[in-house]
């Protein structure tokens, strides 16, 4: 039964952002399942070889360069799939980008760029895509957002407020659509190791070891950690699953947490009797 | 990356079904066994139970019935330790709660909102704390509370239903932040407000207004099946919910999404 459940065969997925990071890792992870998978991204050097990896799984893939704040970008990247591939089942909405800056010292350009990737973006491409998800009575969206979009963090006004947009959005667009069978979610991860905390990290911008603290888990996720939740939105699994904002951070948001040093309690496994 | 095909794989598993007798717990059960998973019925109803022990054993997996009343302790701990000398492992334990019965505040007694709370909330803390010691030593197991839709939002009539569900799942949350270093994921779900089941017998007076009525309120406009439930169970059982804890995921086909 595990198998025919999360099978994704015949089934043809877009990726935004599925050039590096996240992204690439879900399309991989879709194509692992049995789609084919087209990847748009910025750069169409990476979009090609994640592209090339997903050739090499045996299914179908294709390489589209593509500003997904871009209205004629995205039109055109729809419009592109559909010429080979007429159908698509699963748009996920990946690509984004991260800054840091405190509101007093953000430029105006920093902002709008936040706003327009991250937020902007995920509206353009599921406008475009959902139009033929209605026709076809039939499709899934997954938004990647992050816990950012409930909780603040200092240096992330513009981040959070894009990734609580997108949450909103998620939410509204699957009131608009479920009456033609469209679920439309979204995952917010947390705690992920990601290209996008790498930079973050070595700038010292975020304290690595505060993060595994706060973190009920305890580590660090994997890229593909992320997999699995995807592939559950994704398919037959979750057909009663829409509107959800779906974290997969380790337990980050699921309350407050004291880190050990700080004399937070702790269970000492070899006291437990059984 | 390795491929992903064996993140789902719930071979040799034991699972624990509290309220085993419920139609839902009985698809859980079938669903699991499906896919390799050993079961455990634990409850009151017993004659119940072995039928449902008999479909899983159909189904080439080991299962067996425990009579316990889970809101007493020294039950659980007793019900823990028969399946450990059993099976001698816990993988998985799912906490059904029971729907209450229909009371205004006004009108309820205190015996009735405390036999409500001992039979739920009290359970899946019994239950949660003998199972959870297991799962800690083996560093791995899977929590799976079935509660309600109503642990969002409230209902007249149904305080004290609200209250369990509600309860367990905050519960859950700070269960959750106790055994996460452990490989321990604690996490809810909320089912659909309505099934087909209930649609058989005395529903059907009312008819096909009432059911539209209701599926005004469910934005996929689709009466849930069991097997929707059972198919989130499985996902939050495996390894493909790895990173996910303390979360209270909605099958309910949109309705809290308003």
């Amino acid at each position: 039964m595990a198998k025919n459940l999360f099978d994704l065969k015949d089934n043809v997925s877009i990726v935004t952002g599925g050039g590096q990071g996240i992204g690439k890792t879900l399309a991989i992870g879709l194509a692992m399942q049995g789609s084919d998978v087209i990847i748009a991204d910025i750069s169409f050097g990476n979009a090609l070889a994640t592209s090339k990896e997903i050739e090499n799984l045996g299914r179908k893939s294709k390489a589209i360069k593509c500003d997904v704040s871009s209205s004629k970008d995205v039109k055109n990247m729809v419009k592109s799939v559909l010429d080979e591939f007429n159908h698509v089942d699963i748009l996920i909405n990946c690509a984004g980008i991260s800054k840091k800056s405190f509101v007093i010292d953000m430029e105006d350009k920093d902002w709008n760029e936040v706003i327009s990737i991250n937020l902007r973006g995920v509206f353009l491409c599921c406008r475009e895509v959902v139009k033929l998800m209605i026709k076809q009575k039939k499709g899934r969206i997954i938004n990647i957002t992050s816990v950012m979009g409930k909780v603040g963090r200092l240096g992330s006004a513009h981040y959070s407020a894009s990734k609580a947009g997108i949450n909103a959005l998620t939410k509204a667009l699957a009131l608009e659509v479920a009456k033609y069978g469209i679920t439309v979610n979204a995952i917010a991860p947390c705690s992920i190791d990601s290209p996008l905390l790498k930079p973050l990290i070595e700038k010292k911008l975020i304290n690595i070891d505060e993060i595994i603290q706060r973190n009920p888990i305890g580590r660090l996720g994997k890229l593909e950690e992320l997999v699995g939740p995807a592939i559950f939105l994704a398919s037959e699994a979750s057909s009663l699953v829409t509107g959800h904002i779906l974290n997969v951070d380790g337990g980050f948001s699921s309350g407050y947490r004291v880190s050990y040093k700080s004399g937070e309690m702790r269970i000492d496994p070899d006291k437990i009797k059984i | 990356m390795q491929n992903i095909n064996n993140i789902y794989n719930l071979v040799g598993n034991v699972a624990i079904i509290t309220n085993g007798d419920q139609k839902l717990s009985r698809e859980i059960a079938i669903g699991l066994a499906k896919n390799g998973v050993d079961v455990v019925l634990v409850g009151n109803e017993f004659d119940e139970m072995k039928n449902i022990v008999r479909e899983v054993k159909n189904l080439g997996r080991k299962s067996q019935t425990i009579k316990c009343d889970i809101s007493r302790s020294d039950n659980v701990k007793n019900m823990v330790k028969e399946v450990l000398s059993e099976f001698s492992h816990i993988d998985i334990l799912i906490n059904s709660t029971r729907i209450s019965k229909k009371t205004l505040l006004v009108n309820m007694s205190d015996k009735e909102w405390d036999t409500n709370i001992s039979n739920n909330l009290n359970g899946v803390f019994f239950c949660c704390r003998e199972v959870v010691k297991v799962m800690i030593k083996q560093k791995r197991g899977r929590i799976i509370n079935i509660t309600s839709v109503l642990a969002q939002v409230g209902r007249s009539g149904f305080s004290h239903y609200c209250v369990n569900n509600a309860a367990i799942v905050n519960f859950g949350r700070a269960l959750a932040l106790e055994v996460g270093e452990f490989g321990v994921t604690v996490n809810s779900l909320a089912p659909p407000i309505i099934f087909n089941s209930d649609l058989e017998g005395n529903f059907v007076e009312g008819g096909k207004e009432k059911l539209d009525k209701i599926l005004d309120r469910i934005p996929l406009r689709k009466v849930g099946n069991f097997d929707d439930v059972a198919k989130s169970v499985i996902f939050l059982a495996s390894n493909a919910s790895s990173m996910i804890t303390g979360i209270y995921l909605n099958v309910d086909g949109g309705f809290l999404a308003h």
